[in-house]
């Protein structure tokens, strides 16, 4: 047993080692991990949301996945050389590991991941639409028109808008009526001679797809929209 | 439908099928190429060299011939004798190093290949087994529309069976006849490559079928809209996928191998193997942009389906397995500068490059939203302007950024590589002593190249939505919709482990089991 000065002078030795660990971590990857999580969850919160700058909480969510699985990388590429199993099962057993184990992370990441519904089956038999509610279902469904025109903000953004359209379709080309400008462009899409302007001309056009009833039930649906 | 299958349904069988049908068809096509390459390589620096190469140059010019006589149109025909001009610039240029090591990597690996060839035949059958009974009405019109076609590539097959097995098993007897056994490797791959073609053209024909495709010729069938960018991704993936399977092999050798005299070569070969696979890995990116433009230029609403709708998500996973790909492939490289003499002076640049790696991989798997789809509602609970991004900073989820992120990540891996070439110029290469991790790094690579070709394949099946045969035949059957992200990972992962659980079988029957006989 060492004297008591010997000893405060062991335990002043050993907190200094442990502190200087703390530096060294805190000086590498997990000083720069916690600082960029310090930035996610008490500096962007702080942005004026009239900025515009400032991400949602899925978003800070999202941004720590990454800072964690990112520190966690740069801080194994600077691992010295690991020690391989001895046995031959040992091996075979961490070749396995190295291989299933991605693979069994990156399907449960897609499944954590936000999914949509798939369709069940149902019994949709002797329903009558009216052409309006017709119309609707082609929009949103079949012809899947809502993946570059949105109503209400809903939708994509790759053409225009068709909210309010039954107020504007009449005015687009001189002397064409709304009903013909819209029936027109649906069914020569691109080849149509007029394009809103700011938007590109790629609108597949849909003449042959449609029946005439389906036709004239969308274009019905899209002129009722205010 | 007349006939389901019971528990996992009549789609997810076949998609299984297909997919391990596929992974096995191109590992047996990629890895020829740089089997045959590394053959090459091996010949003796000088020794009887125009006999090897005359007989190549006669394939290449021939191959041409076919091509501009096949191609309708000037552009198509410009294309053919480039990519002759570049196949034979690639026969004056590259001359053979003598270096024993080439000979056995194309052996070993051949051997490898050969029984994946008969793993990709039986799956293939089986594939069109299936597909026979639960789309039976689908499989008529396929054989309606490229009867001709299926006829030319069975023939193709027993062609292509002949020389491989030509191929593998003359490999001693032409040992002093290395032009004619060489000669045989090169028709083997453009054999095979043609192979490719054709049911590429099959399978993108179901996406891009053109306007008329019953008026159209077989041909015309054949060479739609997005024939040529399938084409060029497969054949450039076939390739990196071969390289990254061969660097599989090496490091599960390395890594069991009772023999400290093989470690060396397995650790050469592992390089060798990733090397390939990086090489080609960095220009994936842009033909997998020329084969996208193809198909927004056929119609714009299946980029959007793709890449704003259903399958956005899918993308979204696609970024976070092509960083992955390109941060294990940089690691390596920094584990590979350790084994050079001095080469410890270059890791302060290790942590630096790999950080700016990781942040551009964060770039480009930011999305604009974590909604699944155009149409769905943030789930209960949430506030929707939670999970999608502000305007003013939505560029970051644009395809510009995500464009440079890519751009930044190759640019990295090459200047990764840079540093390497560097090191080996100052120092010798201790070939063997390297760490454990980098073998191990070789074994997540192929993990994540697997998953990956599975994803894309799944994503580039389901551009079609719900048609057999876009906008020309509906898909009727109870699996007509897109399915999720989960249950397509499930799929993919499925895909990815039943494909190791072979390659695990093929490696151990060829060289341990194989080799105490």
């Amino acid at each position: 047993m060492g004297t008591p000065n010997e000893e405060e002078h062991g335990t002043g030795r050993m907190n200094s080692g442990l502190w200087q660990r703390v530096g060294r971590l805190l000086r590498g990857p997990l000083g720069y991990s916690l600082v960029l999580l310090a930035i996610v969850w008490l500096v962007f919160p702080l942005m004026p949301e009239d900025t515009g700058l400032r991400f949602g909480e899925g978003y800070q969510v999202f941004f720590s996945v990454m800072i964690v699985a990112g520190g966690l990388f740069i801080a194994l590429v600077g691992l010295g050389p690991i020690r391989k199993p001895r046995s031959d099962l040992g091996i075979l057993a961490s070749i396995v590991l190295v291989f299933v184990a991605p693979v069994a992370l990156l399907v449960a990441a897609s499944n954590a991941y936000l999914q949509y519904d798939v369709p069940k089956a149902q019994d949709d038999s002797g329903v009558v639409l009216t052409p309006v509610e017709r119309g609707e279902e082609l929009f949103w469904t079949e012809l899947g028109c809502f993946a570059c025109h949105a109503i209400d903000g809903r939708g994509g953004t790759r053409a225009p808008d068709m909210t309010g359209l039954s107020t504007r379709a009449g005015t687009r080309v001189a002397n064409v009526s709304a009903e013909d400008y819209v029936r027109d462009h649906i069914v020569q899409g691109k080849d149509y001679p007029f394009t809103v302007p700011g938007y590109a001309d790629i609108m597949p056009p849909f003449g042959e797809r449609l029946s005439d009833e389906d036709l004239e039930a969308l274009v019905e649906f899209l002129l009722s929209l205010e | 439908m007349a006939v389901d299958i019971d528990v996992i349904g009549a789609r997810s069988a076949i998609w299984l099928l297909s997919q391990l049908h596929l992974l096995f068809a191109s590992f047996a096509l990629g890895a020829p190429i740089f089997i045959v390459l590394s053959e090459y390589l091996a010949t003796p620096r000088g020794v009887r060299n125009w006999r090897i190469r005359l007989p190549l140059v006669v394939v290449v010019a021939v191959a041409a011939l076919l091509g501009i006589m096949a191609m309708h149109t000037t552009v198509e025909r410009i294309v053919v004798v480039m990519a002759a001009l570049l196949l034979l610039s690639v026969l004056f240029l590259i001359t053979p190093v003598g270096d024993h090591r080439y000979e056995r990597l194309a052996r070993e690996t051949m051997k490898a290949a050969t029984i994946a060839y008969s793993f990709a035949a039986i799956s293939g059958g089986l594939f069109a087994f299936m597909l026979m009974g639960p789309y039976g009405d689908f499989s008529d019109h396929l054989a309606g529309q490229f009867g001709s076609i299926f006829a030319i590539y069975g023939l193709l097959i027993v062609v292509e069976s002949v020389l491989v097995y030509t191929y593998w098993y003359s490999w001693r007897s032409l040992a002093e006849r290395k032009g004619l056994h060489i000669t045989i490797g090169v028709v083997m791959i453009l054999v095979g490559t043609a192979m490719m073609f054709l049911m590429n053209g099959v399978g993108s024909y179901m996406l891009t079928p053109g306007d008329s495709p019953e008026a159209a010729s077989v041909w015309g069938r054949i060479n739609n809209p997005s024939w040529t960018g399938l084409n060029l991704h497969r054949f450039i993936a076939n390739i990196t996928f071969g390289g990254f399977m061969v660097a599989l092999f090496a490091a599960f050798m390395h890594l069991t191998t009772k023999n400290e005299e093989d470690r060396p070569f397995y650790d050469w070969m592992g390089y060798i193997g990733n090397f390939i696979g990086v090489g080609t890995l960095m220009v994936l990116p842009l033909a997998g942009y020329i084969y996208a433009k193809e198909l927004f230029e056929y119609d714009a609403t299946i980029s959007t389906f793709l890449m704003a709708d259903k399958l956005s998500s899918f993308f979204v996973m696609q970024g976070v397995l092509v960083s992955l790909l390109f941060l294990g492939a940089n690691y390596y490289m920094w584990q590979s500068i350790q084994r050079v003499e001095g080469g410890a002076r270059f890791l302060g640049y290790m942590r630096p490059i790999l950080t700016a790696m990781v942040v551009a991989a964060v770039i480009w798997i930011t999305p604009q939203t974590f909604l699944p789809d155009l149409t769905t509602d943030a789930p209960a609970g949430i506030d929707p302007a939670s999970i999608i991004i502000t305007e003013r900073l939505a560029f970051i989820g644009l395809m510009m950024a995500k464009a440079l992120a890519v751009t930044g990540i190759i640019i990295f891996t090459f200047l990764t590589y840079m540093i390497y070439r560097r090191a080996v110029s100052t120092g010798t290469i201790r070939w063997g002593h390297i760490a454990p991790q980098a073998q191990y790094t070789l074994i997540f690579i192929p993990a994540v190249a697997v998953y990956l070709m599975a994803l894309m394949g799944a994503i580039r099946e389901l551009a079609r939505q719900d048609w057999h045969v876009y906008l020309q035949i509906r898909d009727t059957t109870p699996y007509w919709f897109t399915p999720t992200l989960g249950h397509t990972s499930v799929m993919a992962g499925l895909s990815t482990l039943v494909f190791f659980a072979f390659m695990t079988f093929i490696f151990w029957i060829s060289f341990k089991l194989g080799r105490a006989d």
